[in-house]
């Protein structure tokens, strides 16, 4: 009677309580993999995805005039195709912002959610992250980099029906500099285009139809790249839309991207559905869902249970995932960069009292450790970046000879390769060697732990810097720090001496990367200068549209950061999703774009 | 009674507003949200634009007092993360979920604690007891979102019996982390129902029953517990305040879309009028539940006075 149901609840419970004694842990996989790499168990991708090319695939042009769009990426009209797949869930952490206009908010956040419903005009190749035809079929720029002509398609329509014209294109522009915009490109268009509509749209005229005309105040050689939204902002929103229903109206937006728009609910999905008829390439799925779950183990259990077919789960799980027979793929290209940034290294022409109000001693300050070459080749010769690639990044990362450089893109001198080891390879006896020829044995030095999104070892790497510079006799304490209070205690204000601090960067053209680390006075942020001619060099290769001064410029720029030690790169490393491969067939994405996902209208459902 | 009831409301909007002073400094001291939601390429210019716009330019007690007026009409501004939502529509939203996980969650946890809480007390010092004293000991000290994970990891990911986040699939979906948040309930109620079945099985009236030849499960079930619940009862109040603001952990964990999660995703990015909303929000029903109490209390036992 009522006894034996006792007993049941009774058993059911200490049940409950062994299984949750004894349940598998993510450190038991059900089936191992043997043997098998990350690079073995790639799904389908036809190129080597690991391997950056050694030479320039197709460097970001500077004026191009392409007709034969890519025939991986562009079919030369509208196709009507029929979906093979039903909905393809995909596991991701929550955006930072959550957002469907994409003047909202950052490049990542953007890229995540607006770029499955809307394309930039540019488009990125799938493979080697080249600027490619998209909306726009042709693009150049006159002499001097203040004028960008933009030739569009002319038979791309929105979403809902309406036709997609120049029109579009200085509206969304204007969008980035909104009022409420928080978006990664706001401050650029303002400096580009003008602080206010009125200006901007002055400075961005439709010709006709299918041609924009972009004038700039300010010379820019990378106005293509800023149209591509690789890690930017200028997504194609409907002016019609905007007529009609005003800001407001974009809450449900239409596009003219390869998926449409459905639904999002806040902090749980993004929904999209199967544009049948887009103009590149129409998906293979019926429907896209992008479920965002902010715990990573759940995320992997998502993946286990088939509740999702991709997700993004962290490099410290990936074996787990390894033995559940989840595949972990690598993008195309590498998508982040590694190094440690040394601190004080300023330009001398910014010494003098501080401008930073509440700091005595900020910027250039004479007699800083750090401002010796030897101090810096210290520091670089006395880490260990093999075992940092090998133990943190399970070695997927890629040799890095100089930050902000890659040998896939403009700029880069086979030279540093060539030369990393005997400039750069490991040798304590040689630093400990340096700092005392230096001057400078023992001397102190604050080592900033702090990480980014991304990068989770970033930390680790920080305590393993600690080993290696203490082991040549640098007296390091560490300081945890968030990344947040970095940036507003130490490099905005210029009181980064003394300190050594990781940071990851992001594949991308090298003078944009040089601007944030190494450009000297209001326009950089880090600032760090080995030499005055950083400064020329950088403004040289920024304003012009010459594709070899550009890459000239770039290149002895970068000489200058090799030869003296500038930071202390340590390795390149691709991004990387786990898919189920029982549910998905091909998956190739560059990864030089800010989103953990791109290109998802090319994902084949396994067969 | 009148002045007793006056007195307690007025000790309850003390507190609150205590907890505004609180809430607001601590949000404040957590950081500025400007660091984590602007672009790394954001100029300082940019900066000040938004700071301007959201009002953080201004003085810390202006910014106190104008966030005082305007969350007395419920205004606790516009969520600094979901751009054109205010935080108090994204926390109504969610607060359904929550209620229902935790509605949910009582059911199981009373499911789970009253049958062992009445064996433990009828079988007392036998192995049964033991049984019962150790989970209860398992539900006072594992952390509620390893238990999740655990639940999760067993029952939805290798046995395949339940989902694994989310709430799409009804109510499967409400089982493991309705456990998961109700465990460390059982403990206290099986705990309480353990004591107040022996206070009742040793009473006159019980022995009468038996006496009179009530067979025993009707001793137990129909005298014994009716009796015996009314200090549990009064203590489920209590337990659903404490299961909402429970639900932090599990919400996160288990992809729950409720007031807990929100409140995780808003402190990571100190979007602080969201994080404001939830708080004011979770301490209202705390204080609310404890004034009915009170009140209830009151009602009931006539020698409570306001002395």
């Amino acid at each position: 009677m009522v006894k034996p149901t006792i007993i049941t609840v009774m058993v059911a419970a200490l049940l409950l309580a062994i299984g949750i004694a004894c349940g598998g842990t993510t450190d038991e996989p059900s089936a191992p993999a043997s043997g098998q790499t990350t690079e073995q168990q790639q799904t389908g991708s036809a190129p080597a995805a690991t391997e950056a090319p050694a030479q320039p695939a197709t460097p970001i042009p500077t004026v191009i005039a392409t007709a034969t769009p890519s025939p991986t990426n562009t079919p030369s009209a509208a196709q009507e195709t029929a979906a093979l797949g039903g909905r393809l869930r995909i596991a991701t952490i929550p955006p930072v912002q959550q957002l469907v206009g994409s003047w909202l908010g950052t490049t990542t956040s953007a890229n995540t959610q607006v770029r499955p419903f809307t394309d930039p005009l540019v488009h990125t190749d799938r493979f080697d992250g080249s600027l490619v035809p998209g909306l726009a079929t042709e693009w150049e720029a006159n002499e001097d980099g203040t004028q960008w002509t933009f030739h569009l398609r002319d038979d791309v329509n929105f979403h809902d029906g309406t036709p997609f014209t120049a029109n579009d294109v200085p509206h969304s522009a204007s969008l980035i500099i909104r009022e409420d915009a928080i978006a990664t490109d706001t401050g650029l268009f303002r400096g580009l285009f003008g602080d206010d509509e009125a200006e901007l749209l002055s400075n961005i005229v439709a010709l006709d139809d299918s041609t924009v005309q972009f004038n700039l105040k300010t010379p820019n050689s990378l106005m293509d790249f800023f149209a591509g939204a690789q890690q930017g902002n200028l997504f194609m929103y409907s002016k019609a839309q905007y007529d009609d229903g005003g800001i407001e109206a974009y809450e449900n937006p239409t596009g003219v991207g390869p998926w449409q728009f459905v639904e999002r609910t806040i902090d749980v999905n993004l929904l999209y559905s199967r544009n049948a008829d887009h103009y590149r390439r129409s998906p293979f799925f019926e429907e896209m869902e992008y479920v965002l779950i902010p715990e990573e183990t759940t995320r992997l259990a998502q993946l286990t249970t088939g509740q999702v077919q991709i997700g993004e789960i962290s490099r410290e799980l990936h074996t787990d995932a390894q033995g559940q027979n989840l595949a972990v793929l690598q993008s195309e290209l590498p998508s982040i960069q590694v190094a440690f940034i040394i601190g004080g290294v300023y330009n001398p022409e910014e010494a003098g009292p501080c401008k930073q109000e509440g700091f005595e001693d900020c910027f250039y300050q004479e007699g800083d450790p750090h401002l010796n070459p030897m101090v810096r080749e210290a520091i670089n010769r006395a880490i260990n970046r093999e075992e940092i690639n090998t133990e943190l990044f399970g070695g997927i990362g890629r040799q890095h000879t100089v930050w902000g450089y890659h040998p896939a893109l403009p700029g880069y001198n086979p030279r540093w390769t060539e030369e990393f080891d005997e400039k750069y390879g490991y040798d304590p006896d040689r630093a400990r060697q340096l700092l005392e020829e230096s001057g400078y044995a023992g001397y102190d030095l604050t080592l900033l732990l702090t990480e980014l999104p991304g990068v989770p070892e970033m930390i680790p790497m920080g305590e393993a810097a600690f080993s290696y510079l203490s082991a040549v006799g640098i007296n390091v304490t560490t300081q945890p720090i968030k990344w947040s209070d970095y940036r507003a205690k130490y490099y905005r204000p210029g009181k980064t001496h003394g300190t050594l601090a990781a940071t990851r960067g992001t594949y991308r053209p090298a003078d944009i990367t040089l601007r944030f680390y190494n450009r000297s006075g209001d326009a950089g942020f880090w600032r760090t200068s080995v030499d005055p001619m950083t400064d020329v060099l950088y403004d040289k290769a920024t304003q012009s549209v010459d594709p070899e001064v550009k890459a000239k410029a770039l290149s002895d720029l970068g000489d200058l950061k090799f030869d003296l030690y500038s930071e202390v790169p340590i390795v390149w490393l691709p991004a990387q999703i786990v898919v189920n491969p029982a549910e998905i067939g091909e998956m190739a994405w560059p990864g030089n774009i800010n989103a953990s996902f791109t290109h998802t209208e090319y994902i084949t459902p396994a067969q | 009674m009148q002045r007793y009831i006056l007195m307690r409301v007025a000790q309850s909007v003390l507190t609150l507003l205590i907890l505004t002073v609180i809430v607001f400094s601590l949000a404040r001291i957590a950081g500025d949200p400007l660091d984590v939601l602007l672009p790394l390429e954001a100029t300082v210019q940019d900066a000040e634009r938004l700071r301007a716009e959201w009002g953080l330019d201004r003085p810390l007690y202006v910014q106190y007092f104008t966030f005082l007026g305007n969350a007395l009409t419920g205004d606790f501004g516009e969520s600094l993360r979901v751009r054109g939502r205010t935080a108090m529509s994204l926390v109504l939203e969610r607060l359904p979920n929550t209620a229902a996980l935790a509605g949910v969650a009582v059911v199981v946890a009373t499911a789970i604690a009253v049958p062992i809480g009445v064996l433990s007390a009828v079988k007392k010092d036998t192995p049964f007891d033991y049984v019962g004293k150790a989970i209860a000991l398992f539900g006072q000290s594992l952390p509620a979102f390893w238990l999740g994970l655990m639940l999760m990891w067993v029952f939805a990911a290798q046995l395949g019996w339940f989902p694994v986040s989310g709430k799409e699939q009804g109510v499967l979906s409400y089982i493991l982390p309705a456990i998961a948040i109700g465990w460390f309930q059982v403990a206290a109620l099986m705990r309480l129902v353990r004591s107040s079945m022996l206070d009742v099985l040793d009473s006159e009236y019980v022995k009468l029953a038996r006496i009179k030849g009530v067979v025993e499960w009707k001793v137990i079930w129909k005298h014994c517990l009716r009796n015996a619940a009314i200090a549990p009862f009064t203590y489920f109040a209590l337990i659903i305040g404490s299961l909402m603001v429970g639900s932090v952990s599990i919400e996160f964990v288990f992809a729950w879309p409720g007031v807990g999660r929100l409140a995780v995703d808003a402190a990571n990015t100190k979007d602080f009028p969201v994080v404001q909303a939830v708080v004011i929000t979770f301490c209202m029903v705390y204080i609310v539940a404890n004034l009915l109490v009170d009140i209830a209390y009151a009602y009931v036992d006539p020698r409570i006075r306001f002395d």
